[in-house]
């Protein structure tokens, strides 16, 4: 009875002092302010979080900002008490909680356009050498660089740092700076990035690979990059290593380079790109990609985007250099307009394009690794070159060209068409047609908008040929998609999917309302059309799966 | 004072005979005169004068309500007749001569939706000879020809033809024809199309001009015409006399051909127009197939539609020519996948190309007299090819303004291309094109307006693709059902006088979402966003306002 009454007493006595750990409250103006005055800083906060400021340090009015018992893990930045922290000098960068049992979460709390985290000229806005780091909800304006982020004080296998619901602008260098630094070898560095905005900077986010056997891994999601004159640059410095940098549900438009992966000479570090859904549109060259002549891999997998290249002729949607660069290329289901260059030196694992649509631009290819898997892609006003550099032999398997020519310029051909159509696109000498398709068979569709309200609607269009007929599947989005299946790529969880009723024909549209349900915020659906040849056509296959779309409702 | 106006009313009311409604109940097109049903061939007569009211049973006369005087509207319920099959070849729809009397043949709608009249494989369906007749709400299902229309037995001045909501399906020849024969001279042809949608016939519309002196005036808004090797077919023989096609909102899709229209004899004189205005033309073939000659103007006017052409090396989004032909062309704020193949070879011959999108096709320009003009116009992978004729050109083919994205300019002529102030990325021009003030940035943006048909309720997405130095503000208000599309630099779709501007200043790759407040007034309403681009940075090449094409909607 005794042991119940001490019990109930303790828990009546935790509540009232309220939340497990810490939670402190940022009130001062000031970044710094001075340890002791009326006001709790950023940075008094980030110190008393490091473990290098001593809560008794603090003013009673300052230690009146915490709240809880414990460690103090969560320092909570609030729109409407504090819309907007000038830095004084360079913040102290976040190093940790003392033997980093736990995240500390920077945490804005938004209100009156704030919170605002204004760097000026100074280095960075924040700086973490953590992985057990969350920033979230913070607005940085200022500075070379709004978030600087590596692992140099503490690493934590396992455990991914969290930078969300950033808002970057005005910094002079780069939005976010991720970096292996060369201070040893064997940097990690793991990282998610999820819901940020950088609007109009010079580099959106930067990764830097400068340690030998370094590892990095970053992964961005629902990423908005407006008019960054490059929105990711992966600077790859320093010997070996693995890296990967993989983003879903992103955009990146009006700027001149999407994602570049620069090598220094020599550079043999294996590299990782994935981007699976989004809108990619450059000034430039969207997708810049250097190879490894020393025999790393550059491993890039792309599904589901659309990809929009400069107007200049050296202007790209996709780029991979040089002639001896070793690549392992996978896409499937994009829409490229631009120039396209593939050249893949002897040591590629794989030259992989799939149900891809090329439009309004160029296609040129030189391969001296395994022979390309080029099938049911669509070539649209986008001649073909297959350069003179090429010595794998080169099939497209049920392909369509359409005004198109395919140019063979190798010394004996190295080209095969089978089972392709040809509409207006000649072919050279030395490509080998074999079966030619007598039409077309291949489907469009697209789903709109992608991201209708709740009690408004969805617009599933398909446009198909004649001689097919199609019908749509829905069902829950997949979040990370399996891209490397064949035949098919299923962006939907098949498990959760349904026939939606009706054989479509030519041009059609469906209109699907979404119910007004609250549970449905946010939730991700993916309508998928499945095409079928209807008139027993010896070409094309039986059942084709054209890119389809996703939809999150609001 | 009112005693009066009461007398000429009573007057007036004589003189005008009084109409009758006549409701069909027989599913046979003719049945027997005097037997318990009322038949469609049977009020088409009453219509025409040609059997009296007497002649009917007293089962067929319970089927006439409204005061005594002539049969002015022919009502079938598909409640109680949902189809009617003809027997044999319908009378002719030709009224009364001396009664003015405007004949309605209406459908009501039935659970299974509106009746059905089907005819089929008989040479036509539903024969209207008459100008003053309307036509409503009624499936009209096989025959050769759904509806064949002239106005050889019967024509009133002033009057048009009316054919609304009509689906026209499964004929062996044409969905509709309309006739203006040579004989006797000056035959017209005067019909409006509202809500037509026209399905699996060879031909959606057949129109045979070969009248002296006459003309053909027809008239569409939200037509429809699916599946077809040809859309719209316009074979013109006649001579003297103006004729007019215009299709306002209209899509012709799935199909062969869109529109293939010809002069087909070179002594053809008769001057044709063909105006389409909003709308969507995508073809397995060829869109425009447009056959001219040099003894009348062909004008055709595209505005502000969405042309796609096939994809073999035959097929055309435009093909318009001979090169001897008299062509006045003038395409603007439309997007064009396929080639363009212009040619011309008359004095005033015309081509003008403004503010239009091409996109994965090619323009072939051969004019030998006559002007050229293309103004800011954007050409992606659509290559320019001047032909050798083209040196007889009095003045240079002006590029004013536009950019060329992998879109080489070839010119086989003496040096009849002129490029000023245009942009060139990653496109070649042979060196007889004179290239003055060449600019290295782009700056012609595009927008879009989805979906255009929004519920109440819900909402529109208002896109804009811009270029860096440029920045658009939405414009709203009421579209304009018929533009004036001959202006320049910029043409209106949307009603000024009732134009809002949207706040926000939008650049680069943008959208704004517009809700559709749920008030029932506002279903059918229609409203146009327009983008209005505007350089930021002073841009001297950049014109101070900009109209990329926008979008209309109608609220569901």
């Amino acid at each position: 009875m005794h042991c119940l009454r001490s019990f109930s007493i303790a828990l009546t006595l935790v509540a009232s002092l309220g939340a497990q750990n810490i939670t402190a409250t940022v009130n001062d103006s000031r970044s710094h302010g001075v340890v002791a005055d009326n006001l709790l800083s950023l940075d008094e906060a980030i110190r008393l979080a490091n473990g290098t400021l001593a809560t008794a340090a603090l003013s009673a009015a300052e230690r009146a900002q915490l709240a809880g018992i414990g460690t103090l893990t969560t320092i909570e930045v609030r729109g409407a008490l504090t819309p907007v922290i000038t830095l004084e000098r360079e913040i102290t960068p976040v190093t940790g909680i003392p033997g980093a049992g736990a995240d500390l979460v920077i945490n804005g709390v938004q209100a009156n356009g704030g919170p605002v985290l204004l760097a000026g000229a100074f280095n960075y806005g924040l700086a973490l050498k953590t992985n057990r780091a969350q920033v979230n909800g913070l607005a940085i304006r200022g500075g070379r660089v709004g978030i600087q982020a590596d692992t140099t004080a503490n690493l934590s296998l396992g455990v991914f740092g969290i930078i969300a619901n950033i808002a970057f602008a005005a910094q002079t260098e780069a939005g976010l700076r991720l970096s292996a630094p060369n201070d040893q070898a064997g940097r990690r560095l793991l990282l998610k990035v999820r819901r940020c905005q950088f609007p109009g900077l010079p580099v959106g986010i930067e990764i830097r690979s400068d340690s030998d056997f370094g590892n990095i891994d970053v992964e961005g999601e629902w990423l908005s990059f407006t008019a960054c004159a490059t929105s990711v640059d992966l600077l790859s410095n320093a010997v070996g290593g693995r890296h990967q940098w993989q983003c879903f549900r992103s955009s990146m438009t009006g700027g001149d380079y999407c994602v570049r992966l620069r090598r220094v000479l020599g550079n043999d570090t294996e590299w990782l790109i994935r981007a699976v859904y989004g809108d990619h549109f450059a000034r430039r060259t969207v997708f810049e990609l250097d190879g490894s002549t020393n025999g790393g891999d550059t491993v890039f997998h792309h599904h589901q985007l659309n990809v929009r290249g400069g107007f200049g002729s050296g202007d790209y949607a996709l780029l991979t250099r040089p002639l001896t660069g070793r690549f392992d290329l996978h896409a499937s289901e994009n829409v490229f307009e631009g120039n396209v260059l593939i050249q893949s030196g002897r040591l590629s694992r794989r030259t992989w394009f799939i149900g891809n649509h090329f439009q309004n631009g160029t296609f040129a290819i030189s391969t001296e690794g395994v022979r390309p898997d080029l099938q049911w892609n669509v070539f649209s006003s986008t001649p073909i070159t297959v350069l003179s550099t090429s010595t794998q032999a080169l099939a497209f398997t049920d392909c369509e060209f359409v005004r198109s020519p395919i140019t063979d310029t190798t010394t004996s051909g190295t080209s095969t068409l089978i089972g392709c159509y040809q509409a207006a696109s000649p072919t050279t000498g030395n490509v080998v047609v074999q079966t030619p398709a007598p039409a077309s068979w291949t489907g469009v569709a697209s789903v709109t908008p992608v991201d209708p309200p709740r009690g408004g609607f969805v617009d599933l269009t398909l446009t198909l040929q004649p001689g097919t007929a199609g019908m749509w599947w829905l069902g829950f989005s997949e979040p990370r998609p399996i891209t490397s299946s064949y035949p098919f790529r299923y962006y939907l969880m098949t498990s959760t999917a349904v026939v939606i009723p009706g054989l479509l024909v030519g041009q059609s549209r469906l209109r699907l309302t979404i119910p007004p349900q609250a549970y449905l915020i946010g939730v991700e659906f993916h309508a998928q059309p499945l095409v079928g040849l209807v008139l027993g056509q010896t070409y094309g296959p039986a059942v084709a799966m054209p890119r389809g779309g996703r939809f999150v409702v609001q | 004072m009112r005693p009066a106006f009461a007398l000429v009313s009573i007057l007036c009311a004589s003189t005008l005979p009084a109409q009758i409604i006549a409701g069909i109940n027989d599913s046979r097109s003719h049945g027997a005169v005097a037997d318990s049903l009322l038949s469609l061939d049977e009020a088409i007569q009453l219509a025409n004068g040609t059997i009296q009211l007497s002649a009917l049973s007293t089962q067929e006369r319970a089927q006439l309500t409204g005061i005594s005087g002539v049969v002015g509207t022919l009502r079938i319920n598909a409640a109680t007749t949902p189809t009617i099959t003809l027997e044999r070849l319908l009378s002719n729809v030709v009224g009364q001569h001396h009664t003015h009397v405007h004949v309605v043949i209406e459908g009501i709608s039935g659970p299974g939706g509106p009746p059905v009249l089907d005819g089929g494989s008989l040479p036509v369906t539903l024969p209207i000879r008459m100008n003053d007749a309307t036509v409503d709400n009624l499936i009209i299902r096989g025959g050769q020809v759904g509806i064949e229309f002239d106005s050889t037995l019967h024509y009133h001045p002033s009057e048009y033809g009316e054919f609304g909501e009509l689906r026209i399906e499964g004929q062996t020849a044409a969905g509709i024809r309309v006739l203006n024969p040579r004989n006797p001279s000056g035959q017209q042809a005067p019909l409006k199309l509202h809500a037509v949608h026209i399905h699996d016939t060879p031909i959606g519309i057949e129109i045979i001009d070969d009248s002296d002196f006459g003309n053909v005036d027809i008239d569409g808004e939200h037509v429809a015409i699916e599946r077809c090797d040809i859309g719209i077919k316009v074979s013109v023989d006649s001579r003297g006399g103006d004729h007019v096609l215009q299709l306002m909102r209209s899509q012709v899709v799935d199909v062969g051909h869109c529109i293939v229209f010809a002069h087909r004899t070179p002594t053809s004189n008769s001057r044709w127009r063909t105006r389409l205005v909003h709308g969507v033309y995508r073809a397995l073939d060829r869109a425009f197939d447009l056959t001219t000659n040099a003894s009348a103007t062909s004008t055709f006017e595209l505005h502000h539609l969405d042309v796609r052409s096939g994809v073999a090396s035959t097929s055309y989004a435009l093909l318009a020519g001979p090169q001897t032909g008299h062509l006045s062309l003038l395409v603007t704020e439309c997007t064009l996948r396929g080639p363009v193949d212009i040619a011309a070879g008359t004095a005033t011959s015309s081509m003008r190309f403004l503010n239009n999108r091409c996109e994965g096709g090619g323009l072939s320009l051969s004019l030998t007299a006559g002007s050229g003009e293309v103004q800011w116009s954007n050409f992606t992978a659509f290559p320019i090819d001047v032909s050798a004729a083209t040196s007889a050109l009095p003045a240079p083919i002006a590029f004013d303004a536009c950019e060329m994205v992998r879109s080489d300019i070839t010119d086989r002529s003496v040096g009849r291309t002129t490029l000023s102030a245009c942009f060139l990325g990653a496109s070649t021009i042979s060196s007889n094109v004179q290239n003055q003030r060449p600019q290295l940035t782009p700056w012609i943006g595009r927008s879009a307006v989805t979906p255009s048909d929004p519920p109440l309720g819900t909402f529109v997405d208002l896109s804009v693709d811009l270029h860096v130095g440029t920045a658009a503000v939405w414009l709203l208000g009421v579209d304009v059902s018929n533009p004036i599309t001959s202006a320049t630099p910029l043409r209106f779709y949307v009603d000024i006088g009732s134009a809002l501007i949207l706040p926000g200043l939008y650049q680069l790759t943008s959208r704004a979402r517009l809700p559709i407040p749920n008030v029932r007034s506002l279903r059918g309403a229609t409203f146009y966003f327009q983008a209005v681009q505007v350089p930021t940075q002073g841009q001297p090449q950049v014109p101070t306002v900009y109209l990329p094409a926008g979008g209309a909607i109608q609220i569901q």
